[in-house]
C-alpha cells in the first residue's frame, strides 16, 4: 500500500512531545486554573480517593491468596497503591493532610464480605471508578488529569478482574 | 448542545485529541480486515463506533467554539506495516494509547463540564480497549496505573 508522508507515526510523535511538553508546565498549572474558579485548588477532594485506593490495596492483597486469581488481584494491588501515592504526594503538595496510610481496619464494606474474592475486588473497583468520575468536576488542571487517570485505571482493571 | 467556551490550549488539545480520533478510525478500518469477527471483532467494531462518536463531539464542540477542526488524513502509517492480525492489535494498542494521550491534555485544561464529560469518557474508552489488546497481545502489565500519562 502507498502510504502518503505525515503519518501516524511521525504526527502522533510530534504531538506527543508537544503534549510532553506542555506536561512540562504542570506543577503550577493548577494553581493559575483553580485561581479562575475559587481560589487556590482544596486537596480536600483528593483524600476519600486516596484513602479508597489504599483499602483497594490492602483488599487485592488479601485476595491474592486465591490461588486462581493471584495474578489480576496482584495487577490491582500495584495500581491501587500507584493510585495512593501519587494522591497522597498531590494532597501534600497542596498542604492537605493525606491521613495516615497505616491504617488497618478491615477494607471492605461489611455487606461485601459474604462475596467471593473476586466479586468483592469486582465490586470495589466499579465503586472506586465511580468515586473519581464524581470528583473529577471538583477540581480542575493537574488534579483532573489526576482523578481522571485514576478512573479511567480501574474501569481498566474491571477487564480483566 | 451550548456553545463552549474553549481556552487557547484547551482548543488546542482537543484539535490533537480528534487528530487522534481520526487517526483511531482510520486504523479501525483497517485492522477490520485482520482480526477475526468470531474472535475479538464485536470489540473492534464497537471501538470503531466509540471513535466516530468521540470524533463527531471534538469536531461539534470545535466548530461550536468557532474553531475550524482539523480534518483526517488520506492515511497514516502505524508502528510497523499492518500485514496479520498480530501487527493489526499492536496499531490498535498504539491508537488508543495516542486517544488516551490526547483526552488527558484535553481534560487538564478543560474549563467545561461539558467538555470535562467527553474527555474523560474518551481518555476511560480508550484505557479500556488498550487494556484489551495488550490481553490479546499477551502484553504485561495490562493495566498502567496512569493512562493518558503512560
Amino acid at each position: 500500500m502507498d502510504i502518503p508522508r505525515g503519518t501516524l507515526s511521525s504526527s502522533v510523535s510530534l504531538n506527543r512531545r508537544r503534549l510532553l511538553g506542555l506536561s512540562a508546565l504542570l506543577p503550577w498549572a493548577p494553581v493559575l486554573l483553580g485561581c479562575s474558579a475559587s481560589g487556590a485548588p482544596s486537596p480536600e477532594p483528593l483524600v476519600p480517593l486516596a484513602t479508597n485506593a489504599a483499602e483497594d490495596e490492602r483488599l487485592a492483597r488479601a485476595t491474592a491468596a486465591e490461588a486462581e486469581f493471584s495474578e489480576q488481584a496482584e495487577l490491582v494491588a500495584q495500581v491501587r497503591a500507584e493510585h495512593a501515592k501519587a494522591l497522597r504526594r498531590e494532597i501534600e503538595r497542596l498542604g492537605g493532610d493525606p491521613g495516615t496510610p497505616t491504617n488497618t481496619s478491615p477494607p471492605s464494606p461489611g455487606s461485601d464480605s459474604t462475596k467471593p474474592g473476586r466479586a468483592r475486588l469486582r465490586s470495589a473497583l466499579r465503586e472506586a471508578q465511580g468515586r473519581a468520575e464524581e470528583t473529577v468536576p471538583l477540581v480542575s488542571g493537574h488534579q483532573a488529569g489526576l482523578v481522571g487517570s485514576v478512573s479511567a485505571a480501574c474501569a481498566s482493571l474491571l477487564e480483566v478482574v | 448542545m451550548s456553545s463552549t467556551e474553549l481556552s487557547e490550549d484547551g482548543s488546542g488539545a482537543l484539535e490533537r485529541a480528534l487528530g487522534a480520533e481520526h487517526a483511531a478510525v482510520w486504523v479501525y478500518g483497517l485492522a477490520r480486515a485482520f482480526v477475526p469477527e468470531s474472535e475479538t471483532g464485536s470489540t473492534v467494531e464497537a471501538g470503531a463506533s466509540s471513535h466516530r462518536e468521540h470524533r463527531d463531539r471534538a469536531r461539534t464542540l470545535l466548530r461550536a467554539a468557532g474553531a475550524t477542526p482539523p480534518a483526517p488524513r488520506a492515511a497514516y502509517r502505524t508502528p510497523s506495516p499492518v500485514r496479520d492480525r498480530n501487527s493489526a492489535l499492536h496499531a490498535l494498542l498504539a491508537v488508543e494509547r495516542d486517544c488516551s494521550v490526547g483526552w488527558m491534555a484535553v481534560l487538564e485544561r478543560s474549563r467545561s463540564t461539558e467538555l470535562s464529560e467527553l474527555a474523560l469518557r474518551g481518555l476511560t474508552g480508550a484505557a479500556r480497549r488498550a487494556t484489551k489488546w495488550r490481553v490479546e497481545l499477551g502484553e504485561r502489565p495490562s493495566v498502567p496505573p496512569f493512562p493518558g500519562r503512560e
